[in-house]
C-alpha cells in the first residue's frame, strides 16, 4: 500500500466523521485521543473503517490509546496489515 | 481480615512481609500464594476453596484458549464463562427473587472473577501468553492487597512485576507506609464518621427537608469516595511494601468537567475493564453489522447504556444498582450526543458544578433500597418537603462542612506532592496521623466496596 493516499484518506475520515469538522487541521503527530479530540468509541469506528477500506483487521488489543493516538501511529498500523 | 484492623496491621502484615522478603527469589511466588491464601482464608475456608477452584478452572481454560485449534479455543471460552456463571449465581442469590437461596457473596468475588476472566480473554485475543503455572495464576488471583476490592490488575502487569528484580529498599518502605497511613486515615478519620453522621438521616428519610437531604447526600458522596479511595491507597501501599505498583484507581473524580470525564476518574480500573472487554468489542460488532457508519451515534448510545447497565449489575442485582447504571448510561449517551452537536463548551466552573450535581443525584439511586426512597430524597433536595433542621441540630453540618473543605482529591499532581520525602516534618505528621487512626479503629466498620 502507498502510505500517502492511506494517510490522506485516514485524515479526511478522522476530521470529517470522527471530529465532525472537515476543516480541522489535523497534524500527523497530534494526539487525538489523549487530547479529547475523539473518544474510545471512535477507535471502534476507525477499526471498522480500516477494515472496510483496506481489508485490514486491527485486533481489539491494538485499539488502545498507546497504539492509536496519532495519525502517524494509525497509518503505521494499517500499513502493517 | 480487613486492612483496618489491629490483627492485620500488627500481626498479619508484618509476618507476611517478613516471610516474603526473607524467602529466596525462586520461592517468592509460592510464599505470595501461601500468604494470599491465609489472608483470604479468614473470610472462610469454603470461600477460599471457591477462589482456588475458579483459579484452577481458569488455568485449564487458558491452556485451551492458547491452542491454535479453533474448536479447543471455543471450548476454552465456554470453560472461562463458568467463572461468570458463578458470579451471576451468587449475585442473583442475593436478590429478593431468590430469597430462599440467599447466601452471602464471597469476599471480592466480583473483583477476582474479573481478573481471571480478563486473563482468559487476553490469552484468547493473543494479547498475552497463558499463565506459565498454576502457582503464578493462583498467586495473582489471591494477591492479598487487591483480592478483596481491587484495584483490578491485569495478569501480564502482575507477572511482569513478579518476575522483575526484587529488592526491598527504603523507597518502597516510604511509599508503602505513606499509602497505608493516608488510606487508613481516610477510612477511619473521615469516611467512618461521615457514615455515622448520615446514617440516621437516610434511616429516617421520610422526614428529610432541604438541608437534611443535601447534607445526607453530600455526606454519602464523600463517605463513598473517602472509603473506597482510602481502601485503594492502603492496597497500593501494601502492594508497594511487596514491591508491586498498582494502577491508579481515582483521579479527583468530583472535579470532573463532564460525566464522561467522571467515569475516566472514578474507579478507573473497573471502567477500563468494561471499556476493553465489553464496550469496544460490542461497539465494533454492531458497527460491522451496520451498513453505514452514519448510524454510529445510535450505536454509541446503545453501547454506553448497555455497558453502564452491566456496570450497575456488576455492583449488585437489585433495582438500585440497575437504576444507577441505567441513569449513568443515559447521561453518558446524552453527553456523547451533545459533544458532537453542541460545540459551545460551558465555563469550567459551571461544567464541574453540573457534573457534580448529576453524580450526586446518581448516588441517591445507589443508596436507596427502593424507588420510593430515591424519589422522596430527590423531592426533599428540591425543597418540596420544607427546610428541615435536624441535621443542623445534630452537629453533622459541622463535620460535613469540614470534610467538604478538604482538598484531598487524589490527582496526579497531588499524588506527586504527597510523595514520600525524607523530612522529619512529614515523618512526624504521618506518625501522628497513624496514631490518631489507630485510636479511632475501635469502632471500625467494613469497607463499603467489600460488599461487591
Amino acid at each position: 500500500m502507498d502510505p500517502g493516499p492511506v494517510r490522506e484518506k485516514l485524515r479526511s475520515f478522522i476530521v470529517a466523521t470522527l471530529v465532525r469538522d472537515a476543516s480541522y487541521p489535523l497534524r500527523d503527530d497530534e494526539p487525538i485521543i489523549t487530547s479529547g479530540l475523539i473518544d474510545s468509541f471512535a477507535l471502534a469506528e476507525l477499526a471498522v473503517f480500516v477494515e472496510r477500506e483496506w481489508h485490514v483487521y486491527v485486533p481489539d488489543p491494538d485499539l488502545t490509546v498507546e497504539r492509536m493516538n496519532t495519525l502517524d501511529q494509525i497509518v503505521a498500523r494499517v500499513l502493517q496489515g | 481480615m480487613p486492612f483496618n484492623s489491629y490483627p492485620f496491621l500488627f500481626l498479619f502484615l508484618p509476618a507476611a512481609l517478613l516471610l516474603y522478603w526473607a524467602a529466596a527469589d525462586e520461592l517468592r511466588p509460592s510464599v505470595l500464594l501461601v500468604v494470599g491464601a491465609c489472608f483470604y482464608a479468614f473470610a472462610g475456608l469454603h470461600q477460599l476453596a471457591l477462589l482456588l477452584t475458579m483459579t484452577f478452572v481458569t488455568f485449564g481454560a487458558v491452556r485451551l484458549l492458547s491452542s491454535p485449534a479453533p474448536s479447543r479455543s471455543r471450548f476454552g471460552l465456554a470453560v472461562l464463562a463458568l467463572n461468570l456463571a458463578v458470579l451471576l449465581a451468587f449475585k442473583l442469590a442475593g436478590t429478593p427473587w431468590f430469597s430462599a437461596a440467599s447466601v452471602a457473596l464471597p469476599l471480592g468475588l466480583s473483583f477476582y472473577t474479573f481478573n481471571l476472566v480478563s486473563h482468559g480473554l487476553d490469552v484468547y485475543r493473543r494479547r498475552t501468553p497463558a499463565a506459565p503455572s498454576f502457582v503464578s495464576l493462583a498467586s495473582y488471583a489471591t494477591f492479598f492487597p487487591t483480592v478483596a476490592a481491587g484495584p483490578l490488575l491485569r495478569f501480564d502487569d502482575f507477572e511482569r512485576q513478579r518476575r522483575g528484580p526484587r529488592r526491598f529498599d527504603a523507597g518502597l518502605l516510604e511509599l508503602g507506609l505513606l499509602g497505608l497511613i493516608v488510606g487508613l486515615a481516610k477510612k477511619v478519620l473521615v469516611a467512618d464518621p461521615l457514615g455515622v453522621a448520615v446514617e440516621p438521616l437516610f434511616a429516617d428519610y421520610e422526614r428529610l427537608g432541604l438541608w437534611d437531604a443535601w447534607l445526607a447526600v453530600l455526606g454519602y458522596a464523600y463517605q463513598l469516595y473517602f472509603d473506597f479511595s482510602g481502601y485503594t491507597d492502603m492496597a497500593t501501599g501494601i502492594a508497594a511494601l511487596l514491591g508491586f505498583r498498582l494502577p491508579q484507581n481515582f483521579n479527583a473524580p468530583y472535579t470532573a468537567v463532564h460525566i464522561t470525564d467522571f467515569w475516566q476518574r472514578w474507579h478507573m480500573t473497573m471502567s477500563q475493564w468494561f471499556r476493553d472487554y465489553l464496550f469496544l468489542p460490542l461497539s465494533r460488532a454492531l458497527l460491522r453489522r451496520s451498513t453505514s457508519l452514519d448510524r454510529a451515534d445510535g450505536i454509541r448510545g446503545l453501547c454506553l447504556v448497555l455497558t453502564m447497565v452491566a456496570i450497575g449489575l456488576w455492583h449488585g442485582t437489585t433495582w438500585s444498582f440497575l437504576a444507577w447504571g441505567l441513569y449513568h448510561g443515559v447521561l453518558l449517551a446524552g453527553h456523547a450526543h451533545l459533544r458532537v452537536t453542541w460545540r459551545r463548551p460551558l465555563p469550567a466552573g459551571a461544567s464541574r458544578a453540573i457534573t457534580f450535581l448529576a453524580v450526586l443525584a446518581g448516588w441517591v439511586l445507589l443508596r436507596s433500597p427502593s424507588p420510593e426512597m430515591a424519589l422522596r430524597i430527590w423531592e426533599a433536595m428540591l425543597g418540596l418537603h420544607g427546610w428541615g433542621e435536624r441535621a443542623l441540630r445534630t452537629g453533622a453540618t459541622l463535620g460535613l462542612a469540614v470534610c467538604l473543605l478538604l482538598v484531598v482529591t487524589n490527582t496526579q499532581a497531588e499524588s506527586s506532592l504527597l510523595r514520600p520525602r525524607r523530612s522529619r516534618g512529614q515523618a512526624w505528621s504521618l506518625a501522628a496521623l497513624f496514631v490518631l487512626s489507630l485510636l479511632a479503629l475501635g469502632g471500625r466498620s467494613p469497607f463499603l466496596y467489600f460488599q461487591f
